[in-house]
């Protein structure tokens, strides 16, 4: 809880900086870990922790800001803000409350997701930096899967391609693997791809941050196409007897972009915009760490080999007959 | 072998002798019925030439006397030997071999020991390189101790006196590859893959021919008689396996266009019979033909001269010696209805089947007097035909003519018994 | 019709039965490819990890992940669930009976192919002895217990999840299977846990052994397979069935000497019609080798499909002639 307590410190001193207005932090992101172990009482799905209620899966998703996925912060302040604008499976938009948890006043939402594929949730928020003139647009965007085993896997090729809004001015795409399925897990050694989309469109230029736990980071422009791609670091190093083969490790992506759009917000001017658009994701130990061809096909032949052995030397002895009845003496 | 030759009796007298009872039999078969099949001619002329006439059978290679069924002739064959078989059906040589046994044991045996222990013996079989014993009953096994006292070569075919146990088809299976082991060494021919498969293909055909013939008696009236019947498969004993399948198979076409023209060999109500027990070799044919001189037919039989030894068919999953000597080895063993082994259940089973499928009226058990293991079934048998309602006449008997006329009476009196259910039931 | 069924019983067993199984093997292994999906309660071999190649998924697959679902669900609304996958691998099942095995079952036409290679090398194969196909025999059903008893005890909280499916574990259709579509993946030892790393292990020693048994032994898994015994429990209502008429066996064996699986009742039951045994697998060969007329025969709902006569025998066995250019191998 410490970590919370310093967030919260942290929230109060920008805050103050910043005049009151709104958080401070550079970005603002959906995570789906709970503030607080235990949280929630979910139960493990594909696609992450759900909350089975009369077999709907609901979602719960955190707002944090700060940009180390591990340790960000959760947001306990947040004056104005778009509600969660919320894409189903087949696209449709929904607008779900934003909520605050009855202990920390920690803000969160949750959604129900009856339907099979991925849901796409967004959230804006807009501030001030009165100081430097720049109107600051945070956008949060989660895209969450929902997926179960007795639902079946006829039809997952149709459900797998992503949705974007044209209606959200900076917008983060992950790219899919080449046969990503719904059980499909990035892993490090993978590389994965992002594409920035302005208004729906491909964004060339744009600043991209790839994040991971450990504070591993990399910035880099987006392509012609709006595209950026990075290969997903080994960042998990436990020791065996504690190594999970499904660590979740969570990465954050930041897409930035400035504009020189003007205006004025409640009669506060600004000169220019900047909007900051997030993804977060996980991703997972690559079975290459912890699977051996050598060991296996040694082991393989070793078996074949002792056993054909075995049953050569067998035949090549057995020569004397009837000796199956031995006398204890 | 001629200086063990132990009878007084002189060549040309022996020659004779048994000429005359074979030439007796043969003319009983040929002339007191009508309607021999033309086909025939083949068998009775050959029965002729080497019984009456003595005529030596053209032999090429090593000759492998075998003393029983059980005695794999497929291995023999592929071996490039040739398989005699030496069972003897002769009075005559029936009272040579008295010498050799106890008064009262089985003829069968007495007249083989008699006519291997003759000079000159009918048939001519040629000189044998090795006789090959199976183990079975308590006086074939002692034959062959006496065999070899008269200068043979004698392989003792190790049959175990069960045959239900896994142990038992082990220890047959592998007496079966110890006797390979011996041809190989008698022959100096290796058992090859193509040689026993050729080998057990030509068996094979002449099986089923044999089985065409079988499945022909079914037919109801008869298009043929047992006696007959059993001439064929007695004629397998020596003849060229190759030209016998040819003979049989022209019989079994005539048989088939007699059936196609609905010929009667016998009456609509004669009584049909299924026959079982100690084996009609020729010239003894004497019950086959009293009952069907006394104007039943014998329809199907259950005896190690003919169908026992014609009927069951190897089967081989991978065309291997190892496999196909061992499917050999199981033919030979499983599915023998011999009295020798432990249980009979089996022949139980079969004559049941025989009798239901034949459509048979009665059943005629020979039992050879001395023949023990078939004096001992009877009671079991024929308690297996009462439960179905089958009548059973059970005839104790020997090479010997004397007891013709008795049996006859005893024949006609249990044909006219038959006739009367039939008629009671109709 | 009576020529028909004459056509039918002079069949080449063994060549019809080459092509049925090549066709199988096709549609369970390369199905996929085809947009071929039998679902996933098949009561053969139609191995899960083939991901993109299989045509279905074998039932064991599916039977180990219910069974491991947490006992509150299992016993409640989830059990449902369990009782359908049930009631569709019976479906599957009581069509063909056991004759998925010998006709359908990838990993027993595998082994056919590994026997063929053997034969064709000029290796005698083994038998059993009597005593040790009574030793062998029960192994099936034990391994069939711990497939459904272990992923219980999961389900149960009793043992780690990493053995969720122990029988696919230590399956060498897992391990072989998938090589036929070119994924070599299954050829590891997994050391992300302890129990991964030993089942694992256990999986590529018995993959060596498959290969050695397999190729001295006809059939040499079948004897332990646990889809086999379950198969077994619901043999009697199936439509497909092997009977035996006892009053026209000789008893000469024949049909034991084929049998793959040594199963001895082939020959010697006279009594009871139903003669299929655990182990079967409903191949046929024995009608084929069977020289009597009518003796066993196989029937589908009562009908007489196949059945074993004299004339067949002799075509199938021997062809009736010395001639050499009939050979069989």
């Amino acid at each position: 809880m410490i970590k919370h307590a310093s967030a919260f410190l942290l929230v109060m001193l920008t805050l103050a900086v910043a005049g009151g207005n709104a958080i401070a932090s550079e970005v603002l992101w959906l995570s789906e870990v709970p503030p607080h172990a235990g949280h929630g009482g979910g139960e493990h799905a594909h696609g992450g922790t759900v909350v089975k209620r009369r077999g709907v899966y609901y979602k719960n998703l955190w707002l944090r800001h700060e940009d180390n996925p591990q340790q960000a912060g959760y947001v306990q302040q947040l004056p104005s803000h778009s509600p969660l604008l919320l894409l189903d499976t087949s696209g449709q938009p929904h607008e779900q409350a934003v909520q605050r948890d009855a202990v920390h006043g920690l803000y969160n939402v949750e959604f129900p997701m009856p339907e099979e594929g991925f849901y796409n949730a967004y959230l804006t928020h807009q501030r001030l930096n009165v100081d430097e003139g720049r109107r600051l647009i945070y956008i949060a965007k989660a895209e969450v899967l929902k997926h179960s085993c007795r639902e079946g896997h006829d039809d997952v090729q149709s459900k797998m391609p992503p949705r974007h809004n044209p209606a959200i001015p900076l917008e983060l795409v992950r790219e899919r693997l080449p046969k990503e399925n719904f059980h499909s897990l990035l892993s490090h050694g993978d590389t994965v791809s992002f594409q920035v989309l302005r208004n729906g469109e491909p964004l060339p230029g744009a600043a991209v941050t790839f994040t991971t736990a450990q504070g591993w980071s990399r910035q880099a422009l987006s392509d012609s196409e709006g595209r950026v791609s990075y290969t997903l670091i080994r960042d998990y190093y436990p020791p065996w007897h504690e190594f999970e083969k499904r660590k979740a490790q969570p990465y954050l992506v930041i897409a930035a972009h400035t504009v020189p759009e003007a205006g004025e917000v409640e009669g506060t001017p600004y000169r220019q915009t900047v909007y900051r658009s997030s993804l977060a994701g996980n991703y997972y130990p690559s079975p290459r760490d912890y699977e051996s061809y050598a060991y296996g096909i040694s082991f393989g032949l070793f078996a074949l080999l002792a056993t054909g052995l075995g049953i050569y030397l067998y035949r090549r002895r057995r020569h004397r007959p009837y000796r199956e009845v031995q006398f204890d003496e | 072998m001629s200086d063990m030759t132990t009878t007084s009796a002189g060549p040309a007298y022996n020659l004779s002798r048994q000429a005359r009872e074979a030439e007796n039999v043969l003319d009983h078969i040929t002339d007191r019925f009508d309607d021999n099949p033309q086909a025939m001619a083949y068998f009775y002329e050959l029965f002729r030439r080497v019984y009456c006439q003595g005529e030596a059978l053209p032999r090429q290679g090593t000759l492998v006397g075998t003393t029983c069924i059980h005695a794999p002739e497929e291995l023999i064959y592929a071996m490039g030997a040739t398989p005699v078989r030496l069972c003897n059906g002769s009075y005559h040589y029936d009272q040579i071999g008295a010498d050799f046994m106890p008064a009262k044991s089985c003829s069968l045996v007495k007249a083989t020991l008699g006519m291997l222990g003759s000079e000159n013996a009918i048939p001519r079989v040629g000189k044998l390189d090795l006789v090959v014993n199976p183990t079975t009953c308590d006086q074939k096994k002692k034959a062959g101790a006496m065999i070899e006292g008269m200068g043979y070569s004698v392989h003792d075919l190790e049959l175990p006196p069960a045959k239900e146990s896994e142990e038992s088809r082990l220890y047959w299976q592998r007496s079966v590859r110890q006797f390979a082991l011996r041809l190989g060494r008698l022959t100096g021919n290796k058992l090859t893959r193509k040689g026993l498969k050729a080998a057990m293909a030509r068996t094979a055909h002449a099986q089923a021919a044999f089985r065409t013939l079988h499945n022909l008696r079914k037919s109801s009236p008869a298009l043929f008689l047992g006696k007959d019947a059993f001439l064929v498969t007695n004629a397998f004993f020596f003849d060229d396996i190759e030209r016998w399948t040819e003979a049989v198979e022209k019989l079994n076409a005539e048989l088939a266009e007699r059936q196609k023209n609905g010929f009667q060999a016998a009456q609509r109500k004669a009584p049909r019979i299924l026959f079982t027990g100690s084996p009609p070799i020729f010239p003894n044919l004497k019950l086959p033909l009293l009952i069907e001189e006394a104007g039943g037919v014998v329809v199907a039989d259950e005896t190690c001269s003919a169908n026992r030894m014609l009927y069951d068919m190897t089967a081989v999953d991978e065309w291997r010696v190892n496999d196909m000597v061992d499917g050999l080895a199981d033919r030979y063993l499983k599915p023998c209805t011999c009295p020798i082994f432990t249980r009979n259940d089996d022949r139980q089973r079969r004559l049941l089947e025989l009798a239901a499928s034949f459509n048979a009226d009665g059943v005629v058990y020979q039992a050879f007097s001395g023949c023990q293991v078939y004096e001992m079934e009877q009671r079991s048998i024929a308690e297996a035909l009462n439960a179905r309602r089958i009548p059973m006449l059970y005839i104790e008997t020997d090479y010997s003519p004397d007891d013709m006329g008795q049996l006859s009476t005893r024949i006609e009196a249990f044909l006219e018994s038959i006739k009367a259910r039939k008629r009671k039931r109709a | 019709m009576s020529r028909l069924r004459t056509a039918v019983n002079n069949l080449n067993l063994r060549r019809l039965r080459f092509w049925l199984q090549l066709g199988f093997f096709a549609l369970l292994v390369y199905g996929g490819y085809f947009a071929i999906n039998l679902g996933n309660n098949l009561p053969t071999f139609a191995c899960g990890f083939n991901q993109e190649g299989r045509g279905g998924v074998c039932f064991l697959l599916p039977l180990q992940h219910l069974m491991a679902m947490n006992w509150k669900a299992l016993f409640g609304y989830a059990g449902i669930g369990v009782l359908t996958a049930f009631l569709w691998f019976a479906l599957w099942f009581f069509v063909l009976n056991k004759a998925w095995c010998g006709y359908a079952c990838p990993l027993g036409t595998i082994q056919d192919w590994i026997t063929a290679l053997r034969t064709r090398l000029g290796i005698r194969y083994a038998r059993y002895s009597q005593a040790q196909f009574r030793a062998l025999t029960p192994i099936k059903y034990v391994l069939l217990a711990l497939t459904i008893l272990i992923p219980l005890a999961i389900g149960g909280g009793l043992l780690p999840h990493t053995m969720g499916t122990p029988f696919c574990d230590i399956c060498p259709g897992r391990m072989v299977i998938p090589l036929f579509t070119g994924d070599a993946s299954q050829l590891t030892i997994d050391f992300s846990s302890k129990t991964a790393m030993v089942m694992t292990a256990l999986g590529m020693l018995v993959t060596g052994l498959f290969f050695t048994g397999a190729f001295i032994k006809k059939r040499f898994f079948c004897f332990f397979c646990p889809m086999s015994a379950l198969h077994y429990l619901f043999s009697k209502p199936a439509l497909l069935k092997l009977k035996k008429d006892g009053d026209k066996c000789t008893r000469c064996g024949d049909c034991y000497r084929v049998c793959d699986m040594e199963i001895k009742e082939i020959a010697d039951e006279v009594n009871e019609p139903r003669i299929m045994q655990d182990d079967c697998i409903l191949c046929l060969k024995c009608v084929a080798a069977c020289p009597e007329d009518g003796a066993l025969k196989a029937t589908f709902a009562g009908i007489p499909i196949y059945e074993s006569t004299e004339q067949g025998f002799i075509k199938r066995m021997h062809k009736g002639n010395t001639s050499e250019r009939h050979d069989h191998d």
